[in-house]
């Protein structure tokens, strides 16, 4: 974890050097097999480790992140390294500046390890890229490792990174974290600058990070948390320290658990490890109830509209070039090319409804606890599900419980806590009201602490 | 769809669109099979979203730049 590796690097019993050596050599066992990575950069790595050494010897400490390995999504911008969304049209790309959360990561010290695969251009769950190859789950790589964030949610499974950042527009860092057995945060909408992240879905995308515990999430919020004057929808919101205290209570916290909609239809494994986390955090003193909540499959309808007639317009520029995109992105964009203007501001009318009408059960509840997929990771190339004796379409029954808390704007933590009787983990979803991320890592953290969770990857 | 809709609005019929029509009248050049691939999710969106568009009150408007600071709401 972080804070032991930031404890060691300041006992100069290991340095940001071997750290990076480390994480190049565990890229260099695994990349082949699992295609987390679109771009290494070793060489980078090795640059800005030697420079991490340098300052922590001079005494010029950059905080807990100083030294630390991470990676980011090839959607990042990056000065100098290519940057490609998943993308054979942006095969070449190579920005002249750096994403906001790039430059941000960069000023807490952390050493850059590469460009991670993801879904072509972050739309889609299953990180089957048909141009960077297919990430495979680590766990099982005839599965798919969820996605759109599937090289990120790998990188941090198998320790290649300690951070992975990933971005979230309908699920995705929570799905790929579910499937991989990480710890994935979306934080609240505006709360971590947009800027130089290829956009998907404008009023949908977050920025938020995949790690091996809560504690580390937590740790890299407060490093790229915070107003940034480049993206037009950044919170002025105060930024708060986000990591929890050691052995922090969630006694007299009240956790709601969704009685319609989230616990509908789902694999018999999840329904055990979600409702076995939600009982460990009543035995930990939390004032565990169910709550109603607004109609979420309308919620959930809403959001695609949105997301389909944002990201075609997003890549509208480059659609004519039809023979470089993957079959299914294509038929998406199809489809949001086919949004009349009405319907998508009508969905954006909704949205404001829909919002008003789910804020009103935080009187009710601090956070609210719930699966992040009703399913564990499906092989790769399976078009449907089979849950509660219905088959359903893969990518819709996936980001059925995500989805919808994009279009809130609310933050959401997945964290693992439980594994398949097939061996594959399992996602708890942990949601709170706007800017509560501190509150819904102190649940994650507590449930930690408490035992909720999985064995190591076995490559990790 | 991602799951059936609230219970009383089932009774609302959706008309469902010619999408190649909308489509070749917006000079999307998608070929047939395309077409054929798309029209599926679009017809179950349009089931759901349609009786949502059409019960909005004409003094809402709409979310175009999601703005969550406490101080702005």
């Amino acid at each position: 974890m972080i804070q032991e590796a930031a404890a060691e690097l300041r006992a100069r019993r290991v340095s940001a050097v071997e750290l990076a050596t480390a994480a190049i050599a565990r890229i260099d066992r695994y990349n082949q097999q699992l295609c987390a990575f679109i771009t290494v950069t070793a060489e980078l790595a090795r640059e800005q480790a030697r420079q991490a050494d340098r300052e922590l010897a001079a005494g010029v400490d950059r905080g807990p992140l100083h030294g630390i390995p991470i990676a980011l999504k090839d959607l990042f911008y990056t000065r100098g390294v290519r940057t490609t969304a998943g993308s054979r049209v942006y095969a070449n790309f190579i920005p002249e500046w750096d994403a906001t959360v790039v430059e941000r990561l960069r000023a807490a010290g952390a050493v850059m390890l590469g460009k991670l695969n993801m879904h072509e251009m972050a739309y889609g769950i299953t990180s089957a890229n048909p141009h960077y190859g297919p990430v495979r789950n680590p766990w099982n790589t005839e599965c798919s490792p969820g996605g759109s964030s599937g090289g990120s949610a790998v990188a941090a499974a198998t320790r290649m990174v300690y951070v992975a950042m990933g971005s979230d527009t309908g699920g995705s860092i929570r799905i790929p974290a579910a499937f991989c057995g990480t710890v994935g945060l979306k934080p609240t909408y505006g709360r971590v600058s947009r800027h130089g992240a290829f956009p998907l879905g404008w009023s949908l995308d977050h920025m938020g990070p995949l790690t091996r515990s809560v504690r580390d999430a937590a740790l890299v919020l407060n490093a790229i948390a915070g107003r940034d004057a480049k993206d037009p929808t950044s919170s002025r919101h105060p930024v708060v320290d986000y990591v929890p205290e050691e052995g922090g209570s969630i006694r007299g916290l009240r956790i709601g658990f969704p009685e319609n909609f989230y616990f509908d239809r789902l694999d018999p494994d999840v329904e055990s490890a979600v409702r076995g986390a939600i009982a460990r955090a009543e035995s930990l003193g939390a004032s565990v109830r169910p709550v109603r909540l607004p109609d979420v499959a309308a919620l959930n309808a809403v959001a695609r509209m949105v997301l389909l007639a944002e990201a075609s317009a997003v890549a509208q520029p480059v659609l004519g070039q039809r023979e470089l995109f993957g079959a299914d992105v294509l038929a998406l964009f199809d489809q949001g090319c086919l949004v009349p203007a009405t319907d998508y501001i009508n969905a954006q009318r909704l949205r404001r409804k829909m919002r008003r009408e789910f804020d009103r059960v935080w009187s009710e509840a601090d956070c609210l606890m719930m699966p992040t997929t009703p399913n564990v990771a499906p092989k790769i190339g399976d078009t449907t599900v089979r849950l509660g004796g219905r088959d359903e379409d893969v990518r819709l029954a996936t980001t059925r419980l995500v989805r919808g808390i994009n279009a809130l704007g609310y933050p959401a933590l997945s964290m693992p806590c439980g594994m398949s009787g097939g061996g594959l983990p399992i996602g708890l979803q942990i949601v709170g009201p706007v800017f509560e991320e501190a509150a819904v890592l102190r649940v994650g953290a507590a449930l930690e602490d408490g035992g909720v969770g999985i064995p190591p990857c076995p490559m990790g | 769809m991602d799951g059936a809709p609230g219970g009383g609005r089932s009774a609302i019929v959706v008309v469902m669109k010619d999408w190649k029509s909308i489509a070749h009248a917006h000079g999307l050049d998608v070929s047939a099979r395309d077409l054929d691939r798309i029209e599926g999710p679009l017809n179950a969106l349009e089931e759901t979203f349609r009786p949502l568009a059409d019960q909005l009150p004409p003094d809402l408007e709409p979310d175009t730049e999601l703005r969550l600071d406490a101080e702005e709401r």
